[in-house]
């Protein structure tokens, strides 16, 4: 069952298009993550799950009222002159569910900011908002969760923490999380959204994005000389590109998989080749993003059914 | 918290409402003096030339306070207001306010009342400190005429921060707000300038004060305070309502 759904979602600034009909499918429980590069609607399409911004055309399908989502903006701002804890108790009093101060001291621990629970948000540190930006949407026990780069400002225990936090989350609450950091993305997310130009160019399992691209690259390990193996690969129609990383030591990318698979150990042989190994390599998803938001992203959107 | 709380730690912990009633007393204690004192300075600055001046009397050291608030109590009423009314002047303050209501209204009401609260608390007090010290240096004041022009003053403070209201939901940044706001109403005073009898404008009440101590208005102000007030109503009932549309 799906925590959020959007049809055809499409915004646009004047002749500017944000979002180009986005089908977002968010399981519920799922932390998802939303990744693309600046520009491509990550926030836009946020803010609009948020109610925050009104889509040109499209629908959109919470399962959730309004009031059971929490959205955390890239950059947050508070009252300077509230404390971390009023902060919160404004938080959940203004969505009519007071809470104790027990409730709010768990979740400020939860955060980190039990030490600074007193202190005007006025004087917090970028990494201390971004905390507490956090702690004011658990605060109010979200089913949905909407986290705009919410490690962005932290150093890298703090980043660590809280996508651990992040991470915690999956079946307590369904969690969208938009990042530019993949490494953040691959850590803490089950389905990731790739966003380019407003389109969704990939949507699904993270796991099979990463098997779809795998075996697209291959280590080559041969015994010296190995020039006509060098030139046997350059000239193979089946290979993309070729490099040699050291003597001997070859990396193959391939358009098809399942051919390399036939082919390779083919062109080692007739090569005469000495071989000391042959391994698939795994792709990053950084690799893979690169790979997709590079082409036109239209045709090549591919979504879970 | 409830929103109530939050707007009135809003105008305490910011100073807000010092300011406000630091200014208001100031004025309040300050006009009368410089009325009881003005033939004095004139005399003194004369040069050799003999300058016959009126003696102070009640009126003019109230009409002097009068016109003070109904210009530096205004401006500081409106850059307050709008510092508190501007809700989406902070994008991502906004966001948090907006994504926890499911009605601005919630949000722009408590506002509205607060700063109007703490502006006509301020309002009063420096009513209180001009009726005091111009009976103590001059004469009696009427206590019934003060508190008719206290409550037309406060009615006028109303009205501007309605105004601050209204364009809080059409201008996003504090200091449009502030501009638009003074220019509306600057432009108040056109409506007279075209033949609209001025005791129905709002501005009639901005110098209600000075007229009621005076006993000088020739006109009843009825017509004003009923034009005022339904404009009060009016222009929140239309902000809360744009405010709640406004979306990106």
């Amino acid at each position: 069952m799906n925590a959020i759904a959007t049809i055809g979602l499409t915004k646009s600034y004047g002749s500017q298009v944000a979002l180009a009909g986005v089908d977002l499918e968010v399981a519920k429980g799922c932390v998802y993550g939303l990744v693309g590069p600046n520009g491509s609607g990550k926030t836009t399409l946020l803010e609009i799950l948020a109610g925050l911004r009104r889509p040109s055309a499209g629908h959109l399908r919470l399962a959730a009222g309004r009031e059971a989502l929490a959205y955390c903006p890239d950059v947050a701002e508070f009252e300077g002159w509230l404390s971390a804890t009023e902060v919160l108790e404004s938080a959940a009093g203004l969505l009519g569910r007071p809470k104790s101060s027990s409730a709010i001291a768990e979740v400020l621990a939860r955060v980190g900011l039990t030490g600074a629970a007193s202190r005007r948000v006025g004087g917090f540190s970028r990494g201390m908002t971004a905390r507490l930006n956090l702690a004011a949407a658990l605060v109010d026990d979200p089913e949905i969760l909407l986290l705009d780069e919410p490690a962005a400002a932290l150093d890298p225990a703090g980043r660590v923490e809280i996508l651990e936090l992040v991470a915690s989350l999956a079946g307590e609450a369904t969690v969208v999380v938009s990042s530019h950091d993949l490494a953040d993305v691959e850590r803490v997310c089950d389905d990731i959204g790739m966003l380019a130009a407003g389109r969704l160019a990939y949507q699904g399992p993270l796991a099979d994005l990463l098997a779809a691209h795998a075996g697209r690259t291959w280590r080559v390990v041969v015994r010296t000389p190995a020039a006509t193996l060098l030139a046997a690969l350059a000239g193979a129609p089946w290979v993309e590109a070729v490099s040699e990383a050291s003597p001997g030591n070859f990396e193959v990318q391939v358009g098809d998989p399942d051919r390399a698979q036939l082919e390779l150990p083919r062109a080692l042989a007739e090569s005469g080749a000495r071989v000391v190994s042959i391994c698939p390599m795994s792709p990053s998803l950084e690799e893979v993003f690169l790979s997709l938001t590079a082409a036109p992203a239209g045709d090549e959107a591919r979504e879970r059914s | 918290m409830s929103v109530w709380r939050l707007e009135v730690l809003r105008v305490w912990r910011t100073r807000r409402l010092v300011v406000l009633v630091g200014a208001f007393v100031v004025l309040g204690l300050g006009d009368p003096i410089l009325t009881y004192y003005t033939p004095e300075l004139l005399k003194a600055s004369a040069g050799g030339i003999r300058v016959i001046a009126p003696a102070p009397t009640p009126a003019a050291a109230i009409a002097g306070f009068a016109r003070s608030i109904t210009q530096i109590g205004t401006l500081l009423a409106v850059v307050i207001g709008a510092a508190s009314l501007a809700i989406d002047a902070r994008p991502a303050l906004a966001a948090f306010y907006r994504t926890r209501v499911r009605r601005t209204a919630v949000l722009v009401l408590p506002r509205y009342l607060t700063v109007a609260a703490a502006t006509l608390a301020a309002l009063a007090l420096g009513t209180l400190a001009a009726g005091y010290e111009t009976t103590v240096l001059i004469g009696r004041v009427s206590p019934v005429a003060l508190a008719g022009g206290l409550g037309l003053e406060a009615l006028w403070m109303c009205f501007a921060l309605a105004v601050v209201t209204a364009w809080s939901a059409l201008v996003r940044g504090v200091l449009g707000v502030v501009g638009c706001t003074l220019a509306t109403l600057l432009a108040l005073a056109l409506p007279a300038a075209a033949g609209v009898p001025a005791s129905w404008l709002p501005t009639s009440l901005a110098a209600g004060l000075g007229a009621l101590i005076g006993a000088h208005h020739s006109v009843p102000l009825w017509h004003g305070v009923l034009v005022t007030a339904s404009a009060t109503v009016l222009l929140l009932v239309a902000a809360t309502r744009r405010i709640q549309r406004r979306m990106a």
